[in-house]
């Protein structure tokens, strides 16, 4: 079984095919950026993207993504250059405790591939299942709508 | 008991809540008292290290966890030394690397830790006068934009990243009910156990409160868990902690902990109570340690607490070693809002890093959270206020009954809680003194202990305090048919000033200010089956910062939003702006949980909760657009990290009050509570 796993062929052990992919990536990868915080899909820290889909990995075993292409945070940036969501997050100084922010990023540049140009209800829509107890909710929609303008070169 | 034991007490620098000194002789039983040392010049200075090449490296004595302290430290140290910002490295030191220092608790880092920086810095400078010099040709990197682009990009590093050669893993298979309760184990599938992938072994390790599960790989823990089934027999006695707080009982049994003031007799123009759930601290990290006994017996430990040397001495009794032969590492916290103050994790990793002989990293589930964690106590108040014929309050009664925070059940052996239970707690009463310049005033406290954990929370007793107390200013204003804000403003022009507010005019000023942003805007029209209205509300935190807010909610059959937040904001001169502002928002979206959402039911003495699915939390979708108004006084700096919440939640509520009509007696705050008919 193998896993295209931030753009490489990566294989994955079979003994591994019902381990959630949060623990293959985090303990067997090294990619530790891709965070647990419930187990079961209900707070967003562990967002990936699986085919460019927003999957939550703490509850999506291994074996589901075989074959298919898996990005995790560490993957995001390409050629060296931030992805638009997280040059929006360094411009507004995102994060307070950073914790769930890796799922957020994977969440917010999931609906930025979808809607370019997302709405406040899309967004709602799509952040609203990414919890953060430090509350930087107000900044985390301020930053999609600048990622949005980055992405489409309007950006001053 | 043997031992002798002597108490005193002393009132910390600034309020900072009270630390009991235990003088004792021989009394092994006695848990470490968290150590609140104030530092000396000569500990600053042993924060700082100069580099060679120009570059400094400051250890941070205060933990970050999201607050920005080091942020704030790197920018002071910058200043001081004539460095650019990028130039300053700033770590979070070991208990080996520095003199014992306070926890990072109450707001207080930036007042009392950054002036002693400052003057570390200037002795340095006078002694080393090229320090700083070379500073020249370090690129002018905005200021914690690596910090910053380390988070976005998943590299900065949390506790459970760290992994310890040979290490296992471990989690300990705990009651739903605390301890103290007497829930007794009774076993597990022990044959599915064994079969199951990863496993192990199963200890039993008396100090822990349950049996420990070991397996070789993170991912294989949950399954194990699932697999062992652990079964529990329910304590005979586990009632809820809700009623137990019920403050009508406790004032007609006359069961109070502290009284003072005097009131006069009479009917009273208002007689409001107002009940607060337990509620849990639910930061998104789970709590992590590593532990290592080295092969000399020496302990390290990694770990993300509020109070490394705190943890260190705790487990430098558990395990018989002096506390230099234990050494904490800390590590960045995924939120912590007073949730690590005690030694929990670090205990359990510890005990089953001892026992296997390896090291060891454990990492508690959500469930562990809820479970083996402490929460925010309930609180039931009542306040009683009378108004004179002028339309001032002439007697103003606030009775409130909780539980510990400070003296919290969670780290307090039992025959320690009864001799606190006559000392009161500082905490749990945080922000219970009004503002305001009452004629007459009795404030009363009830302690009881409950069947549940309870502790330190995002400011203590101050939001649900200052909630009832604005509650009831906004009800009394109502009553005698005046202008909530013009109303609160008479009462504070001869307030007297003290410890518990520094200020009445800092308060009237963003008060003023709260109140006129949100005039300029005009009242959203209700839709159809809606109602809207807006509150204001106005507070002090630990008698120096000062914050009001103005709420708009819209409430419906099935909701009730907030819609618009206006804040202003003081906490003296301000050192990293876009931090203080990010602490307002922090305490803006608490103050719409702490009404509308907080709670942890526990009706038979557990917690009824035990995951995110079903826990409530703010979300995106609740945001509401909010105006922050931060007004950089030129008063020394005071905290920000607890300020706002005693503003918004109260704004939140009376806005509430406003547009139904009704003012609610309980949180968190439901549409039916509000749009039902009364029957």
């Amino acid at each position: 079984m193998n896993i295209h796993l931030n753009h490489q062929l990566t294989p994955v052990p079979s003994e591994q095919a019902t381990t959630p992919l949060l623990w293959w990536l985090r303990e067997d990868c090294g990619l530790t950026g891709t965070r647990y915080g419930c187990g079961e899909g209900a707070c967003g820290a562990c967002t990936i993207h699986v085919d460019g889909a927003a999957t939550r990995a703490c509850i999506t075993p291994c074996a589901a993504a075989a074959g298919r292409s898996v990005v995790t945070i560490e993957g995001l940036a390409q050629g060296g250059v931030p992805h638009p969501v997280q040059q929006a997050w360094i411009e507004f100084a995102v994060p307070q405790c950073g914790y769930c922010q890796s799922g957020q990023i994977m969440g917010a540049a999931a609906l930025l591939a979808e809607h370019p140009q997302p709405t406040d209800a899309q967004i709602d829509a799509a952040m609203s299942g990414h919890l953060c107890r430090c509350g930087t909710y107000d900044r985390i929609r301020a930053a999609i709508h600048r990622a949005a303008r980055i992405a489409a070169g309007t950006a001053r | 008991m043997s031992a002798s034991l002597t108490l005193r007490r002393r009132a910390l620098l600034g309020g900072a809540g009270l630390t009991v000194v235990f003088g004792l002789n021989g009394c092994a039983l006695l848990p470490p008292i968290p150590r609140r040392p104030d530092p000396t010049l000569e500990d600053a200075i042993g924060w700082i290290r100069l580099g060679a090449d120009g570059r400094c490296t400051l250890m941070c004595p205060r933990m970050e966890m999201g607050q920005n302290i080091q942020q704030a430290a790197r920018r002071v140290v910058a200043r001081e030394l004539g460095l650019e910002e990028s130039a300053v490295d700033v770590s979070s030191p070991s208990t080996a690397d520095i003199a014992p220092a306070k926890a990072t608790v109450g707001s207080d880092s930036v007042r009392e830790l950054l002036p002693l920086l400052s003057a570390a810095c200037a002795t340095l400078r006078a002694a080393q006068p090229k320090a700083g010099a070379a500073a020249a040709g370090v690129s002018p990197v905005a200021a914690g934009a690596a910090p910053l682009e380390a988070l976005v990009t998943g590299r900065t590093r949390f506790t459970a990243d760290i992994r310890l050669p040979g290490m296992l893993h471990a989690c300990v298979l705990r009651p739903a009910w605390r301890r103290e309760l007497g829930p007794r184990f009774d076993g597990v599938d022990d044959a599915a156990l064994r079969a199951a992938p990863g496993f192990v072994r199963l200890l039993s390790l008396p100090p822990l409160d349950g049996p420990a599960l070991v397996a070789r790989h993170a991912g294989a823990l949950m399954a194990l868990r699932q697999a062992a089934k652990a079964r529990w027999l329910a304590p005979a006695v586990a009632p809820d902690p809700m009623q137990m707080v019920d403050v009508d009982a406790a004032l007609a049994a006359g069961r109070l902990t502290k009284d003072s003031g005097a009131v006069h007799d009479g009917p009273w123009t208002l007689d409001l109570r107002l009940d607060v759930p337990p509620a849990a601290h639910a930061g998104i990290e789970p709590r992590c340690a590593l532990a290592h006994f080295e092969a000399d017996g020496r302990l390290q430990v990694w770990c993300a607490t509020q109070d490394p040397f705190f943890v260190r001495d705790v487990l430098a009794r558990d395990h018989g070693l002096a506390t230099s032969r234990v050494v904490v590492h800390s590590q960045r916290l995924g939120g912590s809002f007073g949730a690590r103050t005690i030694a929990t994790v670090e205990r359990e990793a510890a005990f089953v890093a001892k026992a296997m002989g390896t090291p060891v990293r454990l990492h508690w589930s959500r469930e562990d959270e809820f479970l083996g964690g402490f929460h925010r106590p309930p609180a039931s108040q009542r306040i009683r206020v009378r108004l004179g014929a002028d339309g001032r309050i002439s007697d103003w009664w606030h009775a409130l009954s909780s539980s510990h925070v400070l003296f919290t059940n969670a780290a307090t052996p039992a025959w320690l809680q009864r001799v606190t239970d006559l000392i009161g707690d500082d905490g749990t009463a945080r922000g219970q003194i009004p503002p305001y310049a009452v004629a007459r005033r009795r404030l009363s406290l009830t302690l009881t202990r409950l069947p549940i954990a309870t502790g330190p929370w995002r400011g203590l007793g101050a939001g649900p305090n200052v909630l009832a107390i604005e509650s009831a200013m906004d009800a009394a204003a109502r009553a005698s048919g005046q202008d909530p804000v013009a109303f609160r403003l008479r009462h504070l022009e001869d307030a007297p000033a003290g410890e518990h507010l520094r200020s009445p005019a800092r308060l009237a000023h963003v008060l003023k200010r709260a109140a006129a942003q949100a005039a300029s805007v005009p009242l959203r029209t209700a839709g159809p089956g809606e109602s809207v209205g807006r509150g204001v509300a106005c507070g002090v935190y630990k008698g120096r910062s000062v914050a009001a807010v103005t709420a708009e909610v819209v409430i419906s059959a099935d909701a009730i939003r907030v819609t618009r937040l206006w804040c202003s904001h003081d906490c003296g001169s301000m050192i990293d702006p876009s931090g203080v502002r990010a602490q307002v928002e922090g305490n803006l979206v608490w103050s719409i949980a702490l009404v509308l959402s907080d709670e942890l039911a526990a009706p038979d003495g557990r917690p009824s909760v035990t995951g995110f699915g079903a826990y409530a939390l703010p979300r995106m979708a609740q945001m509401p657009t909010m105006h922050i108004d931060l007004q950089g006084s030129n008063e020394p700096s005071s905290g920000a990290g607890e300020t706002a919440i005693v503003a918004g939640a109260g704004a939140i509520f009376n806005a509430i009050a406003a547009a139904s009509g009704r003012r609610p007696v309980r949180l968190p705050v439901r549409p039916a509570d509000v749009t039902r008919s009364p029957s």
